[in-house]
């Protein structure tokens, strides 16, 4: 089973893309590696500098929520970011996460667990089907069998997923195009799948 | 047992006889639209190994965000576009000043009825208004449809939201629309296909009716859609590029949610600072400053807009003190206005103007507020920092509310009514 481990960023519901990549820079600042020092630029300004690779954020309702723009989720990424849990994302930032191959993961019971207070600076563990933070585990239910079936060779185009795993060194399983087979997205509470 | 809109055209374009809800289906669009984030799509699209687009009759391409350039980074981002435009043989190219994406979309006669419009932009539900499957999906998506000419996409649980009886005077589609992102909330329609009936809807123009799929982005919808009638035809008589099929849900489909809302009881409504659902009575926030008033953008830039606008304006003047922008959707709209006597009514009451696009909505050019101004603007959303500047509010209402606040220097309700 594969783990990240990180400390937790925890924020609260309807977070837009708009403060997590302020939309003056979206045709101003195009190289991914330049990305992560505007990333939560208007929602909390200690992030960019305060960031380590393998943190982790957890989020309450709707991440991500707004525009489209790709750099919310590769500022992100490219600041080394382990995983976002979040009650729930928006659908444009959960299929841009899968696209960048990183890890969107919806759990009520998890965000609910993980209080800022108690979660500042703690180490969280997140594995391929499970996670465990303090003293809460949760599994993840798998994908609809329809989705795994779905899979054909040509229609998982190879994104740029795998450039991105080698960079970040991101478990395998969480390639995009295989990424919904691990079952990674859908909680108890969440009916609701995502995209 | 029926289907929704959504179901029933996920299933059409994916050669099914039906699918249901949580099901992946592949489909290919009939339009695919993108914008100045084209130039970024190139670069992954060539990172994929991307060299010919599948499709070139697919694609729409648009400069409108930050249209001209206001700096020589956005210049040559549009220089690479245009490119690849010519490369590729781009079919539907719009180049700066022929507007935004969405409504030039509606009016080249590209958004049709039973079609599937994806875009990468998070406001392509607006092509529901045309009785089209629009969403938004990501830049890497995009140069996959460029690559491939198609997506997988997740169908959709379905929202029906009924609309009865007839509005106010002085209340318009974006005062209902912005009431109900503020009941539904911010994530009221997370991962949902919203259907918009009742004869409130079917009564609304096609301007008004506009407004209610754009604004279904800000509660999370992934496409929104009304029922295609007269009124879409016509407009499209002259217009269609393509010959289309309606597409219309059947009546014993099944909805995941249904809500219903009574046009009377309605009053004019502000989306105040910094969340699109946080929706109150204008009359609880009458009085607020304003600094700067913008008029415009994919909701509220039409021809109908800028008439209400110009009816408040006519013989007054802007405050002292305070800015009123005014930006058509469109070089159409443009033209029109100009036509009706609206700009000369904007100019002579101290307004300025300024060529079709998105203008200041997300911060790129012409109009930034200063840190601590204030703006009330017909756009869709006020996040913080939306408009470039973190330490500023805005309001959002519709152009007669802002037209009028701009003379009064602060929020205020239209006046003269009839």
């Amino acid at each position: 089973m594969s783990t990240i481990k990180g400390r937790v960023w925890k924020y609260g519901d309807n977070v837009n893309t708009d403060v997590i990549f302020p939309g003056k820079y979206t045709y101003t600042v195009s190289d991914p590696a330049e990305m992560p020092k505007y990333a939560l630029e208007d929602l909390d300004v200690r992030f960019a500098s305060k960031v380590q690779p393998g943190d982790v954020i957890v989020a309450g309702k709707n991440w991500g929520c707004g525009s489209s723009r790709e750099q919310a989720v590769t500022c992100l990424k490219e600041s080394g970011v382990g995983a976002i849990i979040a009650e729930s994302f928006a659908r444009i930032y959960y299929r841009n996460c899968l696209n960048a191959a990183l890890p969107a993961l919806t759990s009520v019971e998890a965000v609910r667990a993980i209080r800022y207070e108690t979660a500042k600076g703690s180490r969280s563990t997140l594995g391929r089907e499970s996670f465990g933070v303090e003293k809460i585990r949760s599994r993840f239910r798998p994908s609809p069998r329809r989705s795994w079936g779905y899979s054909k060779p040509e229609a998982w185009w190879p994104t740029r997923a795998n450039a991105f795993r080698r960079r970040a060194n991101v478990p395998d399983c969480l390639d995009a195009g295989r990424w919904n087979r691990c079952g990674g997205h859908a909680s108890r509470q969440d009916r609701l799948g995502p995209a | 047992m029926g289907q929704t809109f959504a179901e029933k055209i996920l299933a059409k374009k994916a050669g099914l006889t039906s699918t249901s809800p949580g099901e992946i289906v592949e489909v290919a669009p009939d339009v695919a639209l993108s914008h100045d984030n084209s130039a970024a799509i190139k670069a992954i699209f060539e990172q994929m190994g991307g060299e010919q687009v599948r499709d070139p009759e697919m694609h729409a391409i648009f400069l409108d965000h930050a249209a001209p350039a206001p700096t020589t980074q956005h210049a040559e981002n549009h220089r690479v576009i245009r490119e690849f435009v010519r490369e590729q043989g781009i079919a539907h190219f719009f180049d700066v000043g022929r507007g935004i994406c969405h409504q030039v979309l509606v009016e080249e006669g590209l958004a049709l009825p039973g079609e599937i419009v994806l875009g990468s932009d998070s406001h392509t539900p607006h092509a529901g208004v045309m009785g089209a499957f629009g969403a938004g999906i990501g830049r890497s998506e995009m140069a996959s449809v460029w690559a491939l000419g198609r997506l997988w996409l997740r169908v959709p649980e379905s929202l029906q939201v009924v609309v009865r009886g007839e509005l106010p005077v002085g209340v318009t589609a974006k005062d209902l629309a912005l009431h109900v992102v503020g009941e539904l909330g911010a994530d009221g329609a997370l991962y949902l296909s919203v259907e918009w009936h009742g004869e409130t809807i079917q009564n609304f123009s096609l301007s008004e009716r506009a407004v209610l799929p754009n604004i279904s982005a800000e509660m999370g919808a992934k496409n929104s859609y009304l029922l295609p009638d007269r009124v879409v035809f016509n407009y499209l008589e002259t217009r269609a590029k393509r010959t289309y099929e309606p597409v219309y849900p059947d009546s014993d489909a099944e909805y995941s949610r249904y809500v219903e809302f009574q046009a009377e009881e309605l009053e004019p409504m502000v989306a105040c600072p910094h969340t699109v659902d946080n929706v109150r009575p204008l009359s609880e926030v009458a009085g607020t400053r304003v600094d700067q008033a913008f008029i415009g953008t994919c909701t509220n830039g039409r021809l109908e807009d800028l008439a209400s606008a110009a009816q408040q304006l006519a013989g007054r003047k802007v405050a002292r003190g305070t800015r009123l922008i005014v930006i058509p959707a469109s070089s159409e709209v443009f033209k029109e206005a100009l036509d009706a006597g609206y700009i000369d009514t904007f100019l002579q009451a101290g307004a300025l103007l300024q060529s079709p696009g998105c203008g200041p909505c997300m911060g790129n050019h012409l109009g930034v507020p200063a840190e601590g101004e204030v703006t009330i603007s017909t756009a869709n959303r006020n996040f913080r920092g939306r408009m470039g500047t973190k330490e500023s509010e805005i309001y959002l209402a519709n152009p007669a509310v802002v037209a009028a606040s701009a003379v009064a220097g602060e929020i205020r309700a239209a006046a003269d009514l009839n």
